[in-house]
């Protein structure tokens, strides 16, 4: 089944983005002071603005 | 399709004293910029802050950022220096990440040797598809660079404009091609 998803909207003229890619995105967090550095990881959403060509991206749900 | 103009910086990738790749890259820009449905402009790295205390997205600059937010294909101009790419290129470079996804470019090589660059080109490949660009397969190499301009700029081998003129009919073409699907083909 495909979970309908809110379409992100253009920060700068409100229109409904196209979702086109995906981004893994790497995180670097001292811990407590302690090295050598965690690291993390999520997924981000890439999302471009049919209208003005404006890029947004989000943690995918 | 969007009658928005394309947006195609050329990046200089080298800060050298007297370094030749500015004239390669103030050709290239010129090229782009006569052509009809493009803007274009010049990002020197010797006229950017890089800090080296620290590296990646930290150093991000708010206005190269917002150059590569809006390109829809860079162009990259890089001296091979010791068969690699300059380290302050990749230090830039470094510094965004989901500006690039999806967008074209096409890198020219430059080298005083008789090559062209094609090492550093070869080594920046991977460097590119990481980023999320998509890398075109034509190229320029400026071979023995000190012969192809003289040092006031001028250009001495009148071929490159031809080769120029190849290269950027494919980048513009993949431009195109890459913001239709960034704005019109879902990835869902």
């Amino acid at each position: 089944m495909v979970l309908a998803v809110q379409k992100m909207l253009c920060p700068s003229c409100g229109v409904a983005m196209n979702h086109h890619g995906d981004k893994v995105i790497y995180l670097s967090q001292e811990s407590g002071g302690v090295r050598p550095l965690d690291t993390m990881e999520h997924l981000d959403e890439i999302h471009a603005c049919p209208n003005c060509g404006g890029m947004g991206s989000r943690p995918t749900e | 399709m969007a009658t928005r103009p394309l947006y195609i910086p050329v990046i200089l990738g080298t800060v050298r004293t007297g370094r030749m790749s500015m004239h390669a890259a103030q050709l290239v820009t010129g090229e782009l910029a006569g052509r009809a449905g493009v803007e274009t402009e010049l990002i020197d790295i010797a006229k950017l802050p890089l800090p080296t205390d620290d590296a990646g997205e930290a150093i991000k600059d708010t206005g190269f950022s917002d150059q590569m937010n809006r390109a829809d294909a860079l162009v990259i101009v890089a001296p091979e220096y010791n068969h690699g790419y300059p380290g302050l290129l990749k230090h830039l470079l470094d510094s965004c990440l989901k500006e690039y996804i999806h967008k074209a470019v096409g890198i020219v090589g430059v080298s005083a040797g008789p090559f062209g660059g094609s090492r550093v080109i070869e080594n920046l490949l991977p460097v590119m598809r990481e980023l999320g660009l998509v890398t075109i397969f034509w190229d320029v190499n400026f071979s023995s660079i000190q012969k192809v301009f003289a040092t006031d700029g001028k250009l001495l081998d009148e071929a490159f404009i031809r080769r120029v003129d190849k290269f950027l009919k494919e980048l513009i073409w993949m431009a195109k091609t890459l913001r239709y699907g960034r704005e019109q083909v879902s990835l869902d």
